[in-house]
Order: C-alpha cells, then structure tokens, then sequence
C-alpha cells in the first residue's frame, strides 16, 4: 500500500465493510433500537461497545462519537454495522429500527453565551447621533453543502496487539489520538498512514477520526481488516452580516457598526478561531473615524459545520467588499475612484488588526482595471443602470461590473499559533540527499518546498525526498487548514534549511534539524500587534450578463491582481487559481449551473519579493463573492447582498419588482 | 452473478452483486487504482476506463453488462503505444490534468483522437466536458489533442510507409 | 462475500418475443435500457426492493434503424449518438439539437432513445423534441397470451399528469418519425432537467410559414419533473398570423402561456413559468430575425 491510493482500493481477503446508522430526529431520545437478525460474521458497535472514551476532542471541543440514548442532532451517527460486504451491511442498515422520543424543545438556532465577542474603536455613536447619511445593508451567505470530490474513509488493521489505520485525513495525528482514545490503547501501538483526500474544501478533520475509529473497534473485535467509506456532504457555516456606515456628504464614510453571526451547527468547532478570522474579514479596508463590532456564534442541532477553508474569513471579507461597493455606487463615482480615496493609514484602527496599504491597493487597483478596462464598462453599465431599463427578452443585454479590493489572512490567529505546538524535520544525508519529514503531503505543496531547499541548499530536486511513512515516522505538523501546507511549513522548511546551511562543511553528516512554531514569549501586549502573520492583498474586477430568458447571471471575465509574497511557480499558482475561481463561480451561480461554462480568468501578480509566501486564494474568493454581487447590484438596480445567487435570486429581484 | 470478462488484456473472474457499479466492482475486487470513485453518479466524469475501445463512465455501467466485454482501465492504457503521444503533448505544452482526473483525461483525449486524427475544438470540447475537473482550460486541453492527434498521425505515416 | 444478500437476478433476452415472455413471468423486473438513469442515482446501489432486471440490450431488433421517403424508424435501444451519426443528414434539425444536447457523446453512446422517453418522473430532450414532430410510437403489451401491438402518437406515452402512460407489462418496440419540412426549427434547454428539473424548462418549436403567413406552428414545453404541454390554442391563435410578429403580438402570445402554467398545477415553479415565457417570447423573435434575413 502506498500514500497514493485511494482509501477505495484498499482491500484484504476477510475485510469488513462498515456503515454508521444516523439520527432522523434533530432532538430527542432513543426509546428502542430493534436491529436485523445478523449472522455472526456480522458485528454492531453501538455507544455501550466502546472501549475506551465515547468521544473526540478537536482541539477545545468534544464531540461524542456514537450517540448514546440521547440524541443532540440529526444525522448524529448511533451505531456502526460492519458485515462481509458493503451491499449486505446496507441492506442490514436498512432493517435497523429505531424508535425515539421526540423532545419539544424548540430546533432553531441558538446562542450559547460562551461565543460571542465585540470589538470598537472611537465614539460610534456620536457619528451617529446626526449622520449625513447612513447606509444599512445585511449580507449573508446561505446554507450551502458540497459533496467531497474523493470518498472519504478509514481502514484499520489489528495485529500482534497494535493496529495500523489508514485513512483520508488532513492530520493523521489526530485520528492517532482519537483512536488511541476511544480504543483506550497506548499511542504507541496506533500507527496511521494517510491516504489521497479532497483538500480543495479545507479538508475534512472529524468523519476520518471517526471512521478511523470505529473501524479500528470492529478490527480488534473480530481480529479482521475493517474499512468505512463515506460521501456524506459538507456543509459551510452560514453568516449573517449587518452592516451600518455613517457617510459624510461626499459619501466617504466615517463611522460603522457591524453586527454579525455564524451559524455552525451542533458543536462550534473553533468557534474563537471562526470569530477571529470572521471579525477580520468583516472590517472593512476604507478609512473610519469609529467603528463598533458585535459577533456572535449560533448552534443549533444540525450536523457541525465543516468547512475549513480560511474558516469563514472569505465569507466576512466578502460582505465588507460587497458593502464597499454600494457605498461607492451611491456616492456615483467610479468604485475604483472611491476605493482609492477612501483608503488611506490610519492610527485609530486598533494595531492587532491588519492596516490598509494604500499604495500597494492603489497598485493592485490600477493594474486590474486596466486590464479590465473596468471604468469604460463601468460608465456603459452605469447608464444603462440609470435608465431603470427591465431586464427583457426584447431590449438585449443586461450586464454589470463589479470591482472589490481587500487583503487576505493566512493561517490561525496568533491565539491559536501560540497554544499549539507543531514541527518539521529536514536531514541532509552522507550522500547530500534531503528528507523531509512533515505529517502534511500535497503533492502541489510538496513542489515548493523542494523548491526551497533547491534554492537554499543548493540540491537538486530528485535528490530531496519527502518522508512518507506513519505517524511513527514523520513529525506532528498538525492540521493543514488555512493553507498552513504552504505558509507555516513552508517557512519551517526555510529556517531548517538555514540552520543546516550555518552547519554544512562544519559538522559531519547526516545534519538533522528540526524546527517548530514555540509558544510566544511575548507579553499579551506584544501579542496584539497583529492577529495574524500571513497576509495577501488584491484586487478584483468581475463582469456579468444576465441572460434574459434563463435570468442566470453570466461571468463574462474575471480581471484578477494579487500580491503574496514571494511566488515560487507562477504558472502553477495561476492555473489553482483560474481553477479554483471556476469552481466557486459555478457553486456562486447557484446549484443547476453546468460546470462546464468557462469564462476568460486573468491573473497577474504583483511583486513582493521579500514578503512571506501566503496563499492569496481566501482574499481572492472573498473579493470574488462581492465583486459578482456588485455586478449584479449594476445590472438590476437593486443592492444585492446574498450568495449563492442564480437565476432563482435573479427572478425573486424582478419579481418583487414588479 | 458469475462475469468472465477481459481486464487489461488478462482474463478476470467475478462473482459479484449483479448491478454493482464497474467503477466500484474494479476498485474493491480487482485493486484497480487508476479510478477514481468521485460522485459515483456520472457527473464528475473521473471514473472512466474503455470497454470494447469506446470511452464509458465506469459509475454508470452496471456489473452484469460487462460479461464477456474488452476492458481497459488507464494501468492497461499505459501499457499501449497511444499513452506516450498523449504524454507527449502534455510536455509540450507544459500542461498536465491533476491527480485526480489523470487517468480520465488521457483516456477520452485518447478517444478523440482514435475516433478522428484531426478533430476539430468544438467536437473536443464537447468530449471532454464529460469530465468537469477545471484544472486545465478548454484552450488548453484544444492544444493539447490537436498536438496528441498530431503525433499519433506522424507515426501512422512512418509506420505506412 | 454478498452474504444474506439477494442480488437482482438479470434476464438476458435475444428477441422481442422473449423480452415479452419474460416480463409476462416476471412482471414486477425492471426494464433496463443504457441504464444511465438508474445507475446515476448514488442512493439506490444496493437497490432497497431488489427487483430484477430485464436487460434489453441483447435484443437487436431495438437496435435497428429503417428508413424510407417518408419516415425513420428507430428502436428504442439505438443509442443517441448512434441515432445523430446514422441520421447525421436526414434527422430534423430539432431533433439532431435535442440529442446534442442530452450530454457530451460518451453518455450520449450510452443513454438510449427509450430509456430517455421512459424515465419514471422526468419528461426530458427527446420527448420533447418528438411530440412537436408528432412521433408513432409501437408498443407491444406481454400480458395477453398472444402479444399484442399498437401505434399511438407519443403524446398518448404520458398520462394527464404527466406520468409515464405505460401500462405494466407493455415495452416500446420502435418509433416513427415522419420526414417533414419546416421553415423554422428550434430546440432550448434552461436549466438543469436532470438535477434540477424543478426549475429547468425544454422547450421545442416547428414552424412553416409560406411568404410571410405562418401556416403551422407547433410548439412544446417540458417542464420536466411536471408534464410536458403542447397547447393547441396557443398553436391557433400563432398560425395564420403574418411575420414579422409585432411586441405587442409577442406579449399577448406569451401572456397566453402565462395564464395556462398559472392555472395548471400548484407545482410549477414561478421561475419555471417565467422562463417559459421568456424563451417564447425570445424564439418568436428568433422567427422574426430569420424572416428579415431571408
């Protein structure tokens, strides 16, 4: 077996196959479970068959594993059927019956005290006492689920009292401990090896533990090979965005409040984190006197929210684009024009927040709508906006132009980078080979830090290898959400590489040098100079049409500018990009768009040598999000302020319209 | 059900559930690693693999309807002559499909090719949308078959003549 | 392996007369086409009732296309692309649009003609297409001992409400399409009817016109997962008018539509109804434009 096969083609002679029984009812108890007559080459594995703790920790939250007699959301898994063969473990899963007692409690969302944080500056409420104008807008971003693009699962194997996993995990040391944990056997006697998994949604951390789990239980129970695969959707957190500026009479705001809330389901994961990055994005990059800020967490008992990519600070980023883009609409100059105006330094935006670069924006700006030629198509647009013209089958096109400008974090909030502690091991042999050792493998990743140690040390790539053994054989790296694969190992890589080079023909080889993110010494003071390390800023122009007999709206072109610190393959870099930006525009556009409409995508890159490699992707959604809604904001003449937004949006807009 | 059929020009043996998917039949009984098991509804397009020579969706050809067929899955395909012309054009045009969609890629690019050694962009287009990957562009994807068909007719005339 | 576990047993006729004797003993099978339909549904493997399958691809005589001066005849087992390459000159452009864009060529090597008709829920391309081109369609029936046949337009292949009209027991043997000519010929999917058939519309148009009178307009909407509607009073109230039609005839027309979905079930979709006016609207334009430019 190798770490490149799919979890799917893993097959021993006696294997199980297992599949989880999940809750129908949101709330409740279970009252009776009657299951199927099963031969004995059956096995069940409820809560009561666990051996060791009936739960997994993610970080500062826990999740039970199996439910129990009470149920805390629907889909919950409750039992585990393993049998010969996936057909008769379905048919089986399909016998089972289980009979609940429904709570009455209420199954909305909820707010759990515990999550919830405000930020300000200045005196908000002076500027609005008497404001010029105040602008109010409430952004959201709905329940959308997506199906992994590869199956996810886990294979377990119990020999001589240790068992070998292997699953389609993003943090192999997680499903080490957690099945060490629910097993109650040593961490030494679990090793796991990871297996291809769909990292372009930030990576699922929980169903690979899960499986790996219960897989590893049906294992040592019956002593045979046990497998769980699974294609169950993920869904993102929903967030709810309400905006409030104080504009002087130039429009030029001064003074904003910000309200807003994330939905994540059962348990917030990462709720703090979620917060951190959201409050982020949320800010906007414009110039403001005073700004207020109230976020907040909501539960409720759904299935928990597992999306990881930039943990919703694309979403936040997109409504303070998107918000930025009306402002500039109604203040009727060129958004391009506002932007740049309105952004400047400023000493009262608090130091812990990241601070506009009016210089580098103006850059980014000018260079995307050139290319775009966005202020032409904007003044066309703009008439034809005015002229209040419906969107007819009779009159031809629709169109409109959006442009967004904004930075983009990298990576956990300082909070989090300072509480954990992960490595990287790299090795200069006798034979001047380098061996990498990381539990994080991407085969993209991989080609840049090869690209380091060419650069730093001089050594050709077919003679840098990276470790791809167990977890008893690489290094915690810990999980790779929010692109940590390229910016924190990255520049662990980079600091292994110069201290080998310090060593080189002084030492002898082999040279070992192994680097981690330590705890900050630094007071709680020092600590708030900035939440986050990883930044990239661009700038974005996107045109659409809306096609007047299927009222989707059509991206015509996507114009993109962006600055991420020192590019290391731009080709490659481009063609993610252009691809990922496909990706979100057909899932924007709404659920019944054929994936295969491909519009014209440019990229171009700003120079930034000397500035931190950091993957510009969650500044370029967010950026995305508010630039395709201020499109059509222009083309329908009406503020836009949800995605995903279709055809079926469009059609509610001239409806209520009419 | 009991299926004899041709896999990578070996003989195979299952006995299986008589609607199991191929894609999966081949992934779980017969450790075939070239496929990959998307959405398992014929949307993604990343599971295909030739029977008789023409391009299917592996997801979408039940078990029973194999029986005595021809199949080729990418591990056969890079075992035949065609796989180097499609290697090739990749090269020249320094534009390779991703992991993932590899293998499905070659094999329709394959298919244009064997079907029509000059096809013209929109017929390749339309195969290829078959596969909803984004990791290369249409324009691309056009260069690369016409510089594929290109080979693959080169070496039709040297071995003519 | 596959322990306790019944798997459908598969019939394999060679002929119609044995597909019939078959289902006749078998009647609760499952008719199986290309089987793109059932294989793509990702929640039915293993299936829940088990039913077995009668395949239909061994049988050749559904494999067969005749043609003469005034008709094609296909078997419901020709595969779509087969059906676009074989009639490459001869199918109406209406036609050949609706197979194109059924899917890229290697589901359309794999869908066919009757399991495309037949879908249990969905009314999708060919249907359409073939109603407005006023297909016969044969049906044999296996549950009387002696088999019996019949022709019936293709409209009669759907029930009021729009549910498949196929008795259990009775199997499509071949389709009639007649050669026909027209002036204006057009085929328009919005939407997705596969995935998203709530809100996708297929439409289909077949006009003559002589000098600038429109003698024959006939016209069909699929609303996929509801029916799929040719409304004779519609076709009326076009034919006999002079082109170009003028806005205000164009609005009228499609207000017509409007009133019809309106009032025919709760479960259109008010996007459905717009964007069926809208693609009216848009191919009587369409109609407009080919009269100027001739």
């Amino acid at each position: 077996m190798n770490k490149d096969m799919s979890i799917h083609t893993i097959h021993h002679p006696d294997m199980l196959f297992g599949q989880l029984v999940r809750s129908s009812i949101p709330k409740g108890n279970i009252a009776s479970i009657s299951l199927p007559k099963l031969s004995d080459d059956f096995i069940v594995i409820t809560a009561q068959d666990i051996p060791g703790s009936n739960s997994i920790k993610v970080f500062d939250e826990t999740i039970p594993l199996l439910s129990g007699d009470h149920i805390i959301y629907k889909d919950q898994p409750i039992l585990a059927i393993f049998g010969p063969d996936r057909e008769s473990v379905h048919q089986a899963t399909l016998q089972v019956n289980i009979n609940y007692t429904i709570d009455e409690e209420p199954v909305g969302a909820v707010q759990p005290p515990e999550h919830e944080t405000s930020m300000s500056w200045g005196d908000c409420e002076s500027f609005f006492e008497n404001p010029m104008n105040t602008i109010e807008h409430t952004y959201m971003t709905g329940n959308t689920s997506s199906v992994p693009s590869s199956p996810l699962g886990a294979v377990a194997i119990f020999k001589d009292s240790a068992v070998e996993v292997w699953a389609t995990t993003q943090w192999p040391f997680h499903v080490r401990k957690t099945v060490s944990e629910v097993c109650g056997i040593t961490k030494r006697k679990v090793e796991v090896y990871q297996n291809p998994y769909d990292h372009s949604s930030g990576g699922l951390l929980l169903e690979p533990s899960v499986m790996a789990a219960l897989s590893t239980i049906a294992a040592i129970k019956t002593g045979k090979p046990a497998k769980m695969t699974s294609m169950d959707p993920v869904f993102r957190p929903e967030l709810i965005v309400t905006k409030k500026t104080a504009v002087d009479q130039d429009m030029v705001p001064i003074a904003e409040k910000i309200e807003f809330q994330i939905h994540l389901g059962v348990i917030p994961l990462f709720a703090d984190e979620i917060l951190a990055q959201v409050m982020e994005g949320v800010i906007p990059i414009y110039h403001l006197e005073a700004c207020s800020i109230q976020a907040r967490v909501l539960t409720s008992p759904t299935v928990p929210r597992n999306y990881f990519f930039g943990f919703g600070f694309s979403l936040g980023l997109f409504t303070s684009a998107a918000h930025a883009s009306h402002i500039a609409q109604l203040s009727l100059m060129n958004p391009a024009n506002w932007l740049m105006k309105t952004v400047r330094n400023s000493t009262k935006r608090p130091k812990h927040l990241v601070h506009p670069r009016p210089a580098l924006i103006k850059e980014l700006i000018e260079r995307t709508v050139e290319r775009s030629d966005f202020s032409r198509k904007y003044a066309v647009y703009e008439m034809q906006r005015r002229r209040n013209r419906s969107i007819s089958t009779f009159t031809g096109y629709t169109r409109g132009v959006g442009l967004a400008s904004g930075f983009g974090v990298n990576g956990f909030s300082n909070t989090y980078m300072n509480e954990h502690n992960y490595s990287v091991e790299v090795t200069l042999d006798v034979n001047d080979q380098v061996l990498i050792k990381s539990s994080i493998l991407h085969s993209s990743t991989e080609e840049i830090w090869k690209t380091i140690i060419q650069n730093q040390l001089g050594i050709n790539s077919e003679d840098i290898a990276i470790c791809q053994g167990s977890t008893s054989e690489v290094l915690d790296s810990g999980p790779d959400i929010l692109n940590r694969d390229l910016t924190v190992i990255s520049l662990l890589i980079e600091r292994c590489c110069e201290s080998i080079k310090n060593q080189r023909f002084k030492e002898p080889l082999p040279i070992i040098v192994k680097r981690s993110l330590k705890r900050s010494k630094a007071t709680n003071d020092e600590m708030k100079k900035s939440a986050f390390a990883y930044f990239t800023w661009g700038s974005l122009a996107l045109e659409i049409e809306i096609d007047p007999v299927s009222l989707n709206p059509i991206p015509m072109g996507v114009w993109i500018t962006v600055s991420c610190g020192h590019i290391y393959d731009q080709d490659r870099l481009k063609k993610k990009i252009q691809a990922r930006v496909l990706k979100e525009l057909q899932a924007v556009m709404g659920t019944e768009t054929r994936s295969t409409y491909q519009p014209h995508i440019d990229v171009e890159f700003h120079k930034d040598e000397d500035a931190i490699t950091a993957d510009p992707l969650p500044n370029i959604l967010g950026l995305l999000y508010a630039a395709y809604t201020s499109a059509i904001t222009q083309a329908l003449n009406e503020p836009f302020t949800s995605i995903p937004a279709g055809a079926q949006q469009v059609f509610e807009f001239i409806g209520g319209k009419k | 059900m009991k299926i004899n059929c041709l896999l990578n020009n070996k003989q195979a043996f299952f006995n299986t559930y008589s609607d199991k998917p191929l894609s999966l039949l081949l992934t779980e009984e017969a450790a075939i690693t070239s496929l990959q098991i998307g959405c398992g509804t014929g949307r993604c397009g990343n599971c295909i693999l030739l029977i008789d020579d023409k391009p299917v969706l592996s997801c979408l050809i039940p078990a029973f309807s194999v029986a005595g067929k021809r199949i080729l899955t990418f591990e056969g395909f890079t075992k035949t002559r065609f796989h180097s012309e499609i290697k090739r054009a990749y090269k020249k045009h320094q534009a390779y499909p991703c992991d993932q969609c590899y293998a499905a890629k070659t094999l329709i690019i394959h298919s244009i090719i064997s079907d029509n050694m000059d096809p013209e962009p929109e017929d390749i287009i339309q195969a290829l949308q078959v596969n909803t990957c984004n990791c290369l562009n249409y324009d691309e994807l056009t260069q690369i078959v016409q510089t594929a068909a290109g080979f693959r007719r080169r070496k039709r005339r040297v071995r003519r003549s | 392996m596959y322990e306790g576990v019944r798997a459908p047993a598969v019939f394999n006729p060679e002929t119609i007369l044995e597909a019939l004797d078959v289902y006749q003993r078998y009647p609760r099978s499952i008719l199986w086409a290309g089987g793109t339909t059932l294989m793509s549904q990702l929640r039915e493997y293993p299936s829940h009732d088990n039913k077995d399958i009668l395949y239909l691809g061994g049988v050749s005589e559904l494999h067969r296309i005749n043609r003469n001066e005034r008709y094609i005849e296909v078997g419901p087992m020709v595969s779509i692309q087969r059906l676009l390459t074989v009639g490459q000159h001869i199918l109406h452009p209406v036609l050949a649009h609706a197979c194109k864009r059924l899917g890229p060529p290697i589901i359309r090597s794999q869908a066919t003609i009757g399991g495309s008709l037949c879908h249990p829920n969905l009314r999708l391309n060919l249907a359409t297409a073939l109603m407005i081109l006023e297909t016969q369609v044969e049906i044999k029936d296996s549950r009387s001992t002696k088999s019996s046949t019949r022709w019936v337009p293709i409209h009669r292949l759907y029930k009021r409400d729009g549910s498949l009209g196929l008795i259990h027991g009775e199997i499509i043997t071949r389709l009639r399409v007649f050669f026909e000519d027209a002036n204006f010929q057009c085929f328009s999917i919005i939407g997705d009817p596969f995935y998203h058939p709530e809100t996708a519309v297929i439409f289909a148009v077949f006009a003559k016109y002589e000098k600038s009178t429109i003698s024959e307009f006939r016209f069909s909407l699929s609303l996929p997962s509801i029916d799929i509607f040719r409304s004779k009073e519609i076709e009326a109230s076009i034919t006999s008018k002079d082109l170009p039609l003028s806005a205000k005839e164009i609005i009228a027309i499609s207000g017509q539509l409007r009133e019809l979905l309106s009032n025919y079930s709760s479960k259109i979709q008010k996007v459905q109804i717009e964007r069926s006016c809208r693609i009216l609207e848009k191919t009587l334009q369409d109609m407009n434009t080919k009269v100027f430019a001739n």
